[in-house]
């Protein structure tokens, strides 16, 4: 659905991306992972018709952003990073005006405004006025305001920074959602690596660069370890990188009958992206 | 539905409603409380006699000049919304499948729309204060004619702030502009002071800038009218000279301006402007 090849993006002197390579397939859920300024809102941007590239290819939907904006645009919904709807309008005539850049009209424009609405499961503040809504409840307006139109894909430029766990959860969940019952294409950014854990797949960026790219597993298993920590009865201490889990066993048989405890603590996508990311630049 | 979206934003914020008026409410509170008098007496002893006319000839030069001002001033507050977007949605109208120049044009239609409205109300305030002066109220002729300036001053206004907003990125540098152009406009519209009584140079300035043809229609239609009943008994130089001194008419060497003149270069203007600022949006990379 997205294709990306060797694509540069600079900004006079700097170089924001820097030849990155990546692809989405349909109905995936992609993450992109990067601390800030690591040039995933730059690689958005492009994708999205907002910016022109400095060299590379990219397809949308099999369209060419620069060459063929209408009909890139056509396809894609986007919830940008800060807000972009009007604050002295009620989340429903926000989503109507949105929605009418999309051709919709009259009926058909109210009944995708309600469909909106029930998929974001907006209900009962649908009709106050957006500036008057708390951090979570905008996002879910803006995620309504991306939808509208029912885009084949869904860009997400950090949909869940700023707000409080559990409204974080409820968003993913709202995603996900979207992802399975509409076969919605998403293409997130984030720097929370144990949201990253829920997608199909995954890159890492880093300086304008892909460090990493997989499924979490994948990513997982190539970039971190596991740890086995032994103590023993008679108070010595052990512990190991594992390259497998497993490989845990034939320790533990050696030393069966002195063990006082055992502990095996599973890599996290979190030491993956410390590993790829802060671990680099030492 | 951008439109729509235009009217309420502007309508819905009570402070922008306000200030666009702000200005017609403290000149006119001022008149009331002393410029007026003040203004009346500089008259009297400029003209050498005493009429029941003065006051309301002169509110109506005043007030003409005043509610020319308007019709800028109260769409730039519309055209605000057209700034501020270019830091908040205009990304999100860009990704969308409508073209900029439709976005464009909903700008300038609501804002144009919103500055009649405004300055119609302004109108309608100023024409009720030049009337309670002894001014005679304005017939059905007039009316519509007030109607036409009031139409191309708003669009040719409407037109040059637009055309000065393509330059601007931010909404703070808007706000000086606006700020700026606020100031100017009522010197250039010869609401403060008297035009005959400016440099040469300066008056040359406001001859030749377009806007201030405006006033000079307002002021036709609004105090002709009591002109001729001040100055039935004087010479006709004594009136011309006195259409020129107070920026009823502009003179360009041998050639007078009237009010069709003085329409004709608004709409041309008008027409000039609002084809540069479409074809420097059409030809000007978006970002």
């Amino acid at each position: 659905m997205i294709e990306v090849k060797n694509l540069h993006k600079n900004y006079s002197e700097v170089k924001a991306v820097n030849g990155i390579d990546f692809t989405v397939n349909e109905g995936d859920l992609f993450s992109f992972l990067g601390t800030n300024g690591a040039g995933k809102s730059t690689t958005i941007s492009v994708l999205t018709t907002l910016l022109p590239k400095t060299s590379g290819t990219c397809t949308v939907g099999g369209y060419e952003p620069e060459r063929e904006p209408g009909k890139v645009r056509e396809l894609i919904g986007i919830v940008f990073q800060d807000s972009v709807l009007d604050p002295i309008l009620t989340v429903r005539e926000n989503l109507e005006v949105r929605g009418s850049l999309y051709r919709l009209r009259g009926q058909k424009l109210k009944s995708a405004v309600e469909n909106a609405v029930t998929i974001t499961d907006m209900g009962d503040y649908a009709d106050r006025r957006y500036g008057k809504l708390s951090g979570g409840q905008r996002r879910r307006a803006d995620i309504a305001r991306a939808l509208v139109h029912m885009p084949q894909i869904l860009f997400l430029d950090e949909p869940t920074t700023g707000l409080d766990p559990k409204t974080r959860s409820d968003i993913w969940r709202l995603i996900r959602e979207l992802q399975k019952s509409n076969g919605m294409t998403v293409f997130l950014t984030t720097h929370y690596m144990e949201e990253a854990a829920e997608s199909d797949s995954i890159s890492v960026i880093h300086k304008g660069e892909i460090k990493a790219a997989g499924t979490p597993l994948e990513l997982k298993t190539q970039y971190c370890s596991d740890v086995l920590k032994l103590t023993l009865t008679s108070g010595e201490y052990i512990e190991k990188q594992l390259a497998k889990t497993t490989e845990a066993l034939p320790i533990i048989d050696k030393y069966k009958g002195e063990i006082a405890n055992v502990e095996i603590i599973n890599g996290t996508l979190d030491d993956v992206f410390l590993n790829l990311t802060g671990g680099l630049k030492v | 539905m951008m439109i729509k979206r235009n009217l309420l934003l502007f309508f819905r914020d009570k402070a922008a409603v306000f200030f666009s008026l702000l200005a017609v409410l403290i000149i006119l509170g001022l008149y009331v409380l002393f410029l007026g008098n003040t203004m009346e007496e500089a008259l009297r002893l400029q003209l050498g006699f005493d009429s029941d006319k003065i006051p309301a000839t002169m509110a109506s030069i005043i007030f003409a000049g005043l509610i020319a001002t308007t019709s800028i001033t109260s769409s730039m507050g519309a055209l605000g919304i057209a700034v501020t977007d270019k830091e908040k949605a205009g990304k999100d109208f860009q990704t969308s499948p409508t073209s900029s120049g439709k976005i464009t044009l909903s700008y300038m239609l609501s804002s144009a729309f919103i500055g009649v409205i405004m300055t119609t109300v302004a109108l309608v305030f100023c024409t009720a204060y030049i009337v309670f002066k002894g001014n005679s109220l304005p017939g059905f002729t007039d009316c519509l004619l007030l109607f036409l300036t009031t139409l191309l001053s708003v669009l040719c206004g409407n037109g040059v702030v637009f055309l000065i907003t393509t330059f601007i990125k931010s909404s703070g540098a808007f706000t000086a502009m606006s700020t700026v152009i606020g100031t100017l406009i009522g010197f250039l519209m010869g609401v403060y002071i008297p035009i005959g009584t400016l440099p040469e140079g300066v008056q040359w300035v406001i001859k030749c800038f377009p806007m201030s043809h405006a006033a000079s229609m307002y002021k036709q239609i609004l105090a002709d009218g009591a002109l001729s009943e001040l100055f039935a008994d004087a010479p006709v130089e004594a009136l011309d000279g006195f259409r020129e001194m107070f920026g009823v008419v502009f003179v360009y060497g041998g050639f007078v301006s009237g009010f069709w003149f003085s329409a004709t270069v608004l709409v041309v203007t008008t027409l000039v402007v609002y084809g540069l600022s479409l074809g420097l949006i059409a030809f000007l990379p978006s970002q």
